[in-house]
């Protein structure tokens, strides 16, 4: 059985990291190596957008928290040309939202838990709107390069989770009030998309569906012992992973062209890694 | 949850709708209570998400955190933990838009940069170096690091007691009763402090004073900020107040009527923290806002004996006229005695050995305590135990990064790849002697110096190294091939490097690390250690560079070199937390007395160590801070005496020693070596206390 650290949670970004490689979940989560790698450099492209991504998520929580548009205007001024407009769209569409979409009560930066297969799991949402008929939204910013398609969007674990451990969750965060999974969307908004979020809507069945899932996929990794966590057969998973030259995976410039090219398995979610950095209290 | 007592179960079953303080020393239950108070207020249908637990630092949050891990618990919100500084640090960063202006800063609309500890200090080195060589602080003879960190020190003491920074020279001169050139030092701190305070509000810089400052003067007052708190949270848990600041206890009561129920704790006997701003006085004045005041009195840790050791060791601290011994106190209190210091830390590991493998005690039930932990008695100690097997740990949570020869390494290859940077950072043969040894597989030391020797030279005032094949053939012989072609790639690699355009530090780190010392052949090849040290000092190098603002921009290769400079100079220690320490938790502990008081348990055995130490009750060594007169207990304008220092100590002493007796279940051994780790005769206060309780348990036994 998996000696995990105390303070360990499952969450959609570790949960994704032991779909692509269960290497990397173990190195990262069970065993916490810090191993140096391009990705820390702020000169990488990543470590700049997940800068950019922590920078546009806080302003939108600021916005959700009722900081008046023009002081945060003066700040988005000063930042660089992709977040203005990003900022700009972003209000935009928050404006043509606010009847619709963003029409409720509206709970920015909320994280939700649940206990499945003698373990936690936590969601962090950027914004939840229960809406006055009793419906709910959950949003996510997502700041990647390019929008991506609903059909691929479903298969990831972030939207597995997230609307299941809401429907779970959602009593308690409204003292006792139940909700259908049926009246649960999730909407992906993407900065390279702003005009067309992408909606995924909830049911019961794919609520038995996920609950299914995701027990098997917790009791799987916590059944496992410190060996069975081997190396990924896709090593294209490797190009971007922290720990490439620690495992021997070394990838050449070609390699990461073609990674790019095929973009085939989009990535959603290393940008976003500021759920993570921001699920730890302090 | 373990079995709980009446008062425990009544405590936790107050109405939801309670205002309640609870008092008790260590020992009583108190934080377990409130624990099953927290599941009790989730159980009965209080969303998590309303639940703020406060806590005046981190590792207190243990058993809050483990409980709301639960896989048991409902599902549901996630409860908020946070010290202070965290909850003053995320309400500046959400609402700096709505204070920055009128708070004065600058560049209102351009984002805050948090400054850490360590790049506070930087700054401070910066505006206070020139004041230094106009003759500021002549006459004291004082590390400079230790200046500047007094300095800053001042400006939280200030922040944390809610006064103006511009008051603390004045308050610190008008308690001064010694030799009038200290006035002088106090102005100069004065200055100091204001400097730096101007220079943060000219580059929206936030030090830790300056965000406690924010806290109470503007994000308080806010209504925004007013109503974001209230909205969000209606239930409170604040443990250990008497070891928080006062700031906390102001913003506790002026939250307490918004709220719907709180439960505030107080440690009696503590304030351990009291040289860091702690004020047991200001949190126990809480209680008159409380409707319910409960108090625990029986302590879940002693026995009969155990209670007896604690008031024989408070009438003997006190000059009280102590109680009988009970007749089993000797085996509570005992001895190991010799006249040096090693032999007596030889009887120490005997009788530890002992303890585990003949009594069955349990090793993580041992703890080691002296007043300092330094790093040869860490090191001897932790020697000796290992080698006779017992699994050890040591308070060590940081250690600096230039004390690492891993980190070393990485400091000469980038002084070698930017040449032009020796003239401020030398580099020596040996130094790089032991760089080709630690990096270069198969490489011996006395190669790896006969390498150093033949390749490296000076020319211009820039490193230089030679290519293997233009030392003498014999040499190369003696070096052999096999090396040489290892020391070509990493020379080569070098050469490349530094002909190319500068590129920011932690990229440079990361690039040779990556490109050159973990591929086969070099020694940090899948090397975790090196890994996690590099991984440090990359972290360490961006935190730096993120501090400096756009104000003050900075290029490449100027902020590397700043920052190795700094780090070589210790204004950045680069404190770093080794994961390899982190694990063993079933281990004997050897730790200083304060950081076993402060992480709230209680072990079977507690070993002092060092008892003949003035460090169990003196405070440091800091002219140019007062933690007692920078209080809010300290009435301004009265003259501090010997004879208060007196007092404190005294009181010190009695405070830490108490807190200890009451964390041990059952014996305490005392360590004792008639001349100390130095080599001089032991005496002190402790040390007399433990002398007469010895006396009168000898007597009443041989009495009896
Ligand atoms: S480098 Fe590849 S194999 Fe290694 S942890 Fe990363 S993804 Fe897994």
């Amino acid at each position: 059985m998996l000696k995990l650290p105390v303070d360990f949670t499952f969450n959609q970004s570790n949960l994704q990291d032991f779909l692509e490689c269960p290497r990397r979940f173990y190195l990262g989560h069970v065993r916490r190596l810090l191993w140096p790698n391009r990705e820390m450099s702020s000169e990488s492209a990543n470590q700049r957008r997940l800068q950019l991504g922590k920078t546009f998520h806080h302003l939108a929580q600021q916005k959700a928290l009722g900081i008046a548009d023009e002081k945060i205007q003066r700040q988005v001024a000063t930042q660089s040309l992709e977040i203005q407009s990003w900022w700009q769209t972003f209000s935009e569409w928050w404006e043509n939202s606010v009847n619709r979409d963003l029409n409720g009560d509206r709970y920015a930066e909320t994280i939700l838990t649940t206990g499945l297969s003698g373990s936690r799991l936590v969601a962090k949402y950027d914004l939840l709107v229960i809406h006055p008929e009793g419906d709910v939204t959950i949003f996510d910013w997502k700041t990647v390069t390019h929008p991506i398609p609903t059909k691929y969007l479903s298969q990831h674990v972030q939207s597995r989770v997230y609307p299941f451990v809401f429907s779970r969750a959602y009593a308690a965060l409204l003292s006792g009030r139940k909700i259908a999974p049926e009246q649960v969307t999730m909407v992906y908004w993407f900065t390279a998309d702003p005009f067309h979020p992408q909606r995924l809507t909830y049911h019961s069945r794919q609520y038995e569906v996920d609950e299914d899932y995701l027990i098997h996929l917790l009791t799987d990794i916590l059944q496992r012992t410190d060996k069975d966590f081997p190396l990924t057969t896709n090593e294209k998973h490797c190009a971007h992973c922290v720990y490439r030259t620690y495992c021997d995976r070394r990838v050449s410039d070609k390699d990461e062209e073609n990674r790019l090219d095929e973009n085939d398995n989009p990535p959603l979610v290393f940008p976003e890694d500021w759920e993570q950095v921001s699920e730890i209290n302090y | 949850m373990q079995n709980l007592s009446a008062r425990q179960n009544e405590l936790i079953q107050l109405p939801i709708h309670s205002i309640i303080f609870l008092e008790g020393v260590a020992g009583t239950g108190k934080t377990t209570a409130a624990v099953g108070r927290l599941l009790t207020l989730i159980q009965q249908g209080i969303p998590a998400q309303q639940i703020f637990i406060l806590v005046p630092q981190r590792t207190l949050a243990q058993p809050y955190r483990e409980v709301t891990n639960d896989p048991d618990l409902p599902p549901g919100g996630a409860v908020t933990i946070l010290t202070i500084g965290g909850l003053a640090r995320r309400l500046v960063e959400l609402f700096w838009p709505e204070i920055a202006e009128s708070a004065g800063f600058h560049y209102p609309e351009v984002p805050p940069t948090f400054l850490t500890l360590e790049t506070a200090q930087y700054f401070m080195a910066k505006l206070v170096r020139p004041l230094l060589e106009k003759g500021y602080f002549a006459s004291l003879s004082l590390d400079p690091n230790r200046l500047y960190s007094q300095i800053l020190d001042n400006l939280n003491k200030a922040a944390i007691i809610g006064i103006p920074y511009t008051e603390i020279g004045g308050r610190l001169k008008s308690a001064w009763n010694g030799s009038p050139g200290q006035l002088r030092v106090y102005d100069d701190v004065q200055e100091c402090a204001s400097l730096f305070r101007q220079f943060c509000f000219e580059h929206n810089l936030l030090d830790f004073s300056l965000q406690i400052d924010l806290f109470l003067t503007h994000l308080l007052p806010n209504p925004m900020v007013k109503a974001a708190l209230n909205q969000q949270y209606r239930h409170l848990i604040a443990d250990n107040l008497e070891e928080d600041i006062p700031v906390t206890h102001e913003f506790i009561r002026q939250w307490l009527p918004h709220l719907e129920s709180a439960l505030l704790i107080y440690d009696l006997g503590g304030g351990y923290r009291v040289f860091l701003g702690a004020d047991p006085t200001s949190a126990y004045s809480l209680k008159d806002r409380c409707s319910q005041k409960i108090q625990f009195d029986a302590s879940f840790i002693h026995d009969d004996p155990q209670r007896n050791l604690l008031e024989m060791m408070n009438c003997s601290l006190n000059d009280i006229l102590p109680p009988s011994p009970t007749s089993e106190l000797r085996t509570r209190l005992q001895t190991i005695s010799q006249r040096f210091y090693p032999q007596m830390l030889d009887l120490v590991t005997k009788r530890i050995c002992t303890l585990i493998n003949e009594e069955g005690i349990s090793p993580q039930e041992i703890v080691v305590l002296a007043p300092y932990l330094n790093d040869s008695l860490r090191f001897s100690l932790t020697n000796r135990l290992e080698r006779a097997g017992i699994p050890v740990r040591s308070h060590r949570p940081s250690r600096a990064l230039r004390e690492e020869a891993v980190i070393r390494t990485m400091l000469n290859l980038a002084v070698l790849a930017h040449p032009q940077w020796l003239e401020r950072v030398p580099l020596n043969k040996a130094d790089l002697a032991a760089s080709f040894f630690l990096t270069l597989d198969g490489l011996d030391l006395i190669r790896a110096q006969l390498l150093a020797n033949s390749v490296y030279f000076e020319q211009n005032k820039k490193g230089k190294l030679a290519p293997f094949e233009k030392i003498a053939p014999s040499i190369q012989e003696r070096i052999t091939y096999r090396i040489g072609e290892k020391y070509e790639r990493l020379r080569t690699w070098i050469t490349e490097y530094a002909s190319q355009p500068a590129q920011e530090l932690e990229l440079f780190f990361i690039r040779i690390f990556d490109e050159i010392l973990t591929t086969p052949g070099f020694r940090f090849y899948q090397n975790e250690r090196a890994g996690e040290l590099v991984a440090n000092l990359v972290e360490s190098v961006q935190k730096f560079r993120w501090s400096i603002p756009p104000s003050l921009p900075l290029g490449a290769a100027e902020s590397g070199l700043e920052y190795i400079q700094m780090l070589q100079e210790g204004v950045i220690a680069a404190q770093y937390l080794r994961s390899w320490e982190r694990e063993a938790s079933e281990a004997v502990f050897l730790a200083p007395a304060y950081t076993f008081l402060l992480a709230n348990r209680a072990v079977d055995v507690q070993i002092w160590l060092d008892i003949g130490s003035s460090g169990w009750y003196e405070r440091l060594f800091q002219p140019l801070t007062h933690p007692y007169v920078l209080s809010r207990n300290w009435e301004n304008g009265k003259v501090w005496t010997a004879e208060d220092e007196q007092r404190v100590s005294q009181q010190n002493l009695s405070r830490i020693v108490l807190g200890l007796l009451r964390r041990c279940r059952r014996m305490v051994w005392i360590g004792f070596s008639e001349l100390g780790e130095s080599g001089f005769e032991q005496r002190g206060l402790l040390l007399r206390a433990i002398q007469r309780t010895l006396e009168i348990i000898n007597q009443e036994q041989s009495n009896g």
